[in-house]
């Protein structure tokens, strides 16, 4: 990873930690998740078998819940919108979103390239019709999959489908919610699922976007590909 | 022989384990007059020496020969038990290490999958060597020179020089499969849990081998009378006329419902019909004391007309236990349908017999046996796995029916079996049907209460039991969200093609009981206990009739143990005790042996067995339960002198 992105990573966090105003005393216990196979031996340690097959030495911990949680962390995450067949929650905790600026690319499945603050004036600058305000809120699907969703701030600019999509995500704080676009608008709908959302054993925010953002994602400069193609100089 | 450059792989990849040599082992046999193998040939591939060893054992001048059984040696086979079971009959040692091909790819593919397609890949003998290989990418025998030398080896010699060329060709060429499947399957399978899964199919063998003592002079005088005997007992149950003569009629069967108010609570097929299934039967029969007597005479029936089940002249039942055979990773002993006539072939299980037959379980002279089982292994899987703190407490009462049922305020809390048996049957049928899966219109149809109230009391158990119900939605995501399932033995389970959702959420507590079963086994048999019979939550132990007190306490501290490393506690144990002059028990088959009795002239007066607390068990359950059954003997006079440690 560049040092550039490492900075603007730094500066995404100073900005999530000002937002929060006290660093996140649950970023240190989500750090102490390894990755470790979900089907880690059932007790350990344990001192060294005398046979390696024996059958009792080689238990292995059948905590379904405990390894949904190892799998969804150990998952790179991403920067998407929840599908029409995902049921979802949307984290209640502001230290796990982020409001940025981002420009969609309409040429490539509408991916969202997030703005870095360090060029973010510049870039308005330039192309003040193609930047608008998003959150990005730490979602997990019912499967327990973590993604960042790129909402979009419905006061920004109008549009059914902006305030939908905010409408979906405020629903997602609370129950399993579903959003599937339909005639001109999304159809929420929520579920009775007595599966409880945690958060806690999620990464840091500044873990989750290096990684969301890693395959250039980032806009931290006027030369990146994305602006570049917006100004016509390559395809 | 597979090249060397497959050879090397496959020893890079094993030494870490500390193998330092591999045996690809197949045998030819056919069953002799025990139904233990009589063994033909013994071919084996050494790697990495690249040794072929082919041994002719058919004649009176049998090679001697010696194969390394040593922790260092590591035996390979396909369907490994009946080259183990060979070397039994042989009078060979063991090896210590074994990887069974067959088990590892019905690890490998094992998957939750629709009916449609399980049936599928049975009728194409999915798990066959033949298929498998074809799977692999490896060349294999055509199937009708496989018959063909099947058809030699099992009509017995004398042979030709020729033939016996052929058949230890034959034999070679299944071990040349194996040179070929290892370096495929080896770098994706789970060696050391399944080199571990091997030390089980190794007891399993020695299982096959021991048999189980049967009152053979009793079997033989019924089947030379089973035509008598089967129109005696249909004539002994008047109040189940579903009989024409000796065939089972399904209009008979219709009217038998509708006179018992049955119809309307009845499964059709899809041709309209009522089903006569067994396993349907065997459910309604849990709440229906008829049904299961129906259910019982039809099995005894179907038994004696078919005339599958075969003792050797030792007086010990073999067959084939299929371990890992089933998606829950459960053995599937032989049902005896791959009988050939003038051919001694497999018998089917003792166990699978009706229960009225089991009753022909008898010790040989001077021994004793032991039938000891987990109490409601079910339930108490559920809750010990899923933490369900409500769930283990009702467990812990010994009636976790009734415990539901006062949770749920239905009952007073001095409620008795005895006192409130309607309550008890309600709840027995909530509490069995939900791990299945059962809905507000299943549990309405057993019950013939109205839909409503049963939707009240499914409500019921949820809320008292949510943490169990929190941990099924879990299973639930982890299969249909990463493909997934496993056991603490490693024993796994794969997202398939439309599977069946109750199987799949009742898959972690069946498999769990069969590694409970697995490991118990191990367990017990390193402490020297003799394990003739395991059934389904339960092992039949054999021993001398003096010893059969502490072997009974070695084979419960296994099965604590077992429950201990797999749910971190114990599952009560309750055993019956048949002593060298008494016979095996069962309540529920009692009523169809005395009419056997009966109709025999014989005087078997096996008394119906009580049961006892004789001592407690030193753990968070209850006491084992433990009874004992001899013929000329009052079971309490045995009791009283009976003390667990």
């Amino acid at each position: 990873m560049s040092e550039h992105l490492e900075k603007t990573l730094m500066e995404f966090c100073e900005m999530e930690s000002t937002d929060n105003g006290q660093p996140n005393p649950e970023h240190s216990e989500a750090r102490s998740i390894d990755s470790t196979p979900n089907r880690e031996l059932a007790s350990s340690p344990k001192p060294a078998p005398v046979d390696p097959f024996d059958p009792m030495h080689l238990g292995i911990s059948t905590d379904y819940a405990a390894a949904i949680s190892v799998a969804a962390a150990t998952k790179p995450f991403e920067l998407r919108k929840p599908n029409d067949q995902e049921y979802f929650r949307t984290s209640p905790h502001k230290h796990q979103r982020l409001i940025v600026g981002g420009i969609t690319d309409k040429q490539d499945m509408s991916k969202l390239y997030v703005v870095s603050p360090v060029v973010l004036d510049e870039v308005k600058a330039w192309f003040a019709k193609h930047v608008r305000a998003f959150e990005l809120v730490l979602t997990q699907t019912i499967a327990g999959a973590g993604f960042l969703w790129h909402v979009p701030l419905a006061e920004d600019r109008g549009g059914r489908w902006n305030s939908q999509q905010r409408a979906g995500c405020n629903q997602g704080e609370t129950r399993w919610t579903n959003m599937a676009s339909g005639r001109g608008q999304y159809d929420i709908k929520t579920i009775d699922n007595p599966k409880q959302a945690s958060w806690e054993s999620f990464p840091p925010m500044s873990d989750m976007l290096r990684q969301a953002l890693s395959d250039g994602r980032l806009v931290d400069s006027l030369d990146h590909q994305l602006l570049k193609k917006l100004r016509g100089e390559i395809e | 022989m597979s090249n060397k450059t497959d050879m090397n792989e496959v020893m890079a990849i094993l030494r870490p384990f500390g193998i330092t040599r591999v045996l690809k082992v197949d045998t030819e046999f056919r069953l002799d007059e025990n139904f233990r193998q009589h063994v033909v040939c013994i071919v084996a591939h050494e790697c990495p020496d690249g040794r072929t060893c082919r041994i002719w054992l058919d004649d009176e001048q049998a090679e001697s020969f010696e194969l390394p059984c040593d922790e260092g040696t590591l035996w390979v086979s396909y369907v490994a038990t009946a080259e183990l079971r060979s070397m039994l009959a042989l009078g060979r040692q063991l090896p210590k290490r074994v990887l069974d091909l067959y088990v590892e790819n019905r690890w490998l593919h094992n998957l939750q999958e629709s009916n449609d397609e399980r049936h599928r890949k049975k009728e194409e003998k999915f798990f066959g060597l033949t298929a498998t290989l074809r799977r692999f990418g490896c060349d294999s025998m055509g199937a009708e020179e496989k018959d063909e030398m099947r058809e030699l080896i099992l009509r017995g010699g004398p042979y030709t020089e020729q033939q016996k060329i052929a058949i230890a060709d034959y034999c070679e060429s299944d071990v040349i499969a194996l040179d070929a499947l290892l370096p495929k399957m080896l770098p994706i399978i789970d060696i050391p849990h399944a080199i571990a899964r091997g030390s089980y199919v190794i007891e399993t063998a020695r299982i096959e081998d021991r048999g189980v003592p049967i009152d053979v002079a009793k079997l033989e005088s019924i089947r030379a009378r089973r035509d008598e005997l089967i129109l005696y007992l249909i004539s002994q149950h008047p109040h189940i006329d579903v009989y024409d003569g000796k065939t089972f009629n399904q209009k008979k069967f219709e009217t038998f419902l509708v006179r018992n108010g049955l119809a309307e609570r009845w499964r059709k097929t899809h041709t309209g019909m009522y089903t006569s299934e067994d396993s349907y039967m065997e459910e309604m029969g849990q709440y229906f004391p008829l049904i299961e007597e129906l259910r019982q005479l039809k099995k005894v029936v179907l038994q004696l007309q078919r005339d599958r089940f075969q003792a050797g002249f030792d007086h010990r039942a073999r067959c084939p236990i299929w371990s890992f055979s089933s998606i829950t990773g459960r053995n599937q002993p032989s049902a005896g349908d791959k009988q050939k006539k003038g051919i001694r072939s497999e018998s089917p299980y003792v166990f699978g017999l009706p229960k009225a037959l089991r009753f022909l379980i008898r010790p040989a002279p001077g021994m004793a046996l032991a039938y000891i089982d987990w109490e409601q292994q079910e339930f108490a899987i559920a809750a010990l796995m899923s933490g369900d703190k409500e769930m283990i407490r009702a467990y812990k009462t010994g009636n976790p029916f009734l415990a539901l049922a006062k949770k749920r305020g239905e009952v007073p809390h001095s409620a008795t079996k005895n006192t409130h048996p309607v309550e008890h049957e309600k709840y027995k049928a909530v509490v069995h049907g939900l791990n299945y899966g059962r809905t507000k219109h299943g549990l309405s149809r057993v019950l013939g209460l109205p839909v409503e109230e049963c939707s009240k009391l499914l409500r019921g158990y949820w809320k008292t039991f949510s943490t169990y119900a929190e941990w099924r939605t879990t299973v639930r995501t982890l299969m249909f969200g990463h493909g997934t399932l496993w056991v603490w033995d490693g024993w796994q389970c794969l997202l398939g093609d439309k599977p069946n959702v109750r199987s799949v959420l009742n898959w972690p507590v069946q498999s769990t009981g069969a590694v409970l079963l697995r490991l118990a086994i191990v367990l017990a048999a390193r402490k020297g206990v003799r394990i003739i019979a395991p059934v389904h939550d339960a092992i039949l132990i054999e021993a001398r009739d003096e010893d059969i007190e502490e072997h009974v306490r070695l084979a419960i501290e296994a099965m604590d143990e077992a429950c201990r490393a797999v749910l971190g506690d114990v599952i009560r144990t309750e055993c019956q005790i048949i002593r060298a002059d008494g016979r095996y028990f069962d309540k529920k088959g009692k009523k169809l042996w005395d009419d056997i009795c009966e109709f025999m002239g014989w005087d078997d007066s096996t008394s119906s067995a009580e049961q006892c607390h004789p001592s407690s068990q030193k753990s968070t359950c209850a006491p084992a339960q433990v009874s004992a059954v001899a013929a000329n003997q009052q079971p309490n006079e045995v009791l009283n002198t009976f003390h667990r440690g």
